[in-house]
């Protein structure tokens, strides 16, 4: 086979695969529109029926820029907790990298909160697992405190109106089907 | 901080089945019960039994570094009120 030809056998290989993915995400939208979000479907994923505001909080990132909980009105929110000794933590996040690409400039954002970490190993943590959602750092613990993050990795799902919806204690495949199901009906809802 | 939110939270984790209240910002009750550590602005670990009518029949605050109180002394207390 010569390189030209090798090129076209690899480039209708690259776009079969790239249709089958395409196909496959389209399925997954419309499993999920006009379906209420399947909550029970993540497991341990707690659906919180109260439905009570997130409270705000201003951390800064890496950079040292102020973020606002309250920046991401409008979107649906991933709130993370983290840390780099957290061993499930190393397992979710690129989970949630994949998730994160998927639905970014849908109306979906993650926010990761670093816990009490030191920003260098934070940093080199975030680079080793080539992550590319947003992070904030917060050393003294205060708002891993408030929002009961006890335990490593703690996750928030909150809606547009910022409104929390659902907790999770504990890690999860973020990728999963169920997972990128739950997410593609939270960013239907208006 | 919203401290309704984060003791919920903290309920939740613990799966507890009695009520979190809340004394912040005032700590109004702390004071009254006479529990408040001015220097930390929260209130002594302290327990108190108040019977059917209202009387607080035991009242026991920890020193600091003194050790937890068992449930069973608490039981004990109950009883004892019960009797």
């Amino acid at each position: 086979m010569n390189d030209e030809r090798r090129f076209r056998f690899i480039s209708r290989g690259q776009l079969l695969l790239a249709a089958v993915f395409f196909l496959a995400g389209g399925q997954l939208y419309a499993q999920a529109a006009g379906k209420p979000p399947d909550y029970s479907a993540i497991p341990k994923l707690q659906e919180m029926k109260e439905r009570s505001p997130a409270p705000d909080f201003t951390l800064p990132n890496p950079d040292g820029r102020k973020v606002s909980l309250k920046d991401f009105r409008g979107k649906v929110v991933f709130l993370n907790f983290w840390a780099t000794w957290c061993e499930y933590c190393k397992d979710e996040m690129p989970t949630m990298d994949r998730l994160y690409r998927e639905f970014k400039g849908k109306g979906f954002e993650i926010v990761a909160v670093n816990v009490k970490d030191k920003r260098p190993e934070a940093l080199a943590f975030v680079k080793q697992l080539k992550l590319t959602y947003p992070i904030v750092m917060d050393p003294e613990g205060e708002v891993g405190l408030l929002y009961g993050a006890f335990g490593m990795p703690t996750t928030y799902l909150i809606d547009r109106k910022g409104v929390v919806l659902a907790r999770l204690w504990g890690p999860a495949d973020w990728y999963s089907p169920a997972a990128r199901k739950l997410i593609a009906a939270l960013v239907e809802q208006k | 901080m919203n401290v309704r939110f984060s003791q919920k939270a903290f309920a939740d984790f613990l799966s507890l089945n009695y009520p979190l209240l809340s004394d912040f910002p005032d700590a109004k009750t702390i004071q009254a019960y006479g529990v408040f550590n001015a220097e930390r602005k929260l209130a002594q670990r302290s327990w108190f039994i108040v019977d059917k009518q209202g009387v607080i029949r035991y009242k026991k605050v920890l020193a600091p570094k003194e050790p937890l109180l068992s449930n069973d002394v608490l039981i004990e207390e109950v009883k004892k009120i019960n009797k």
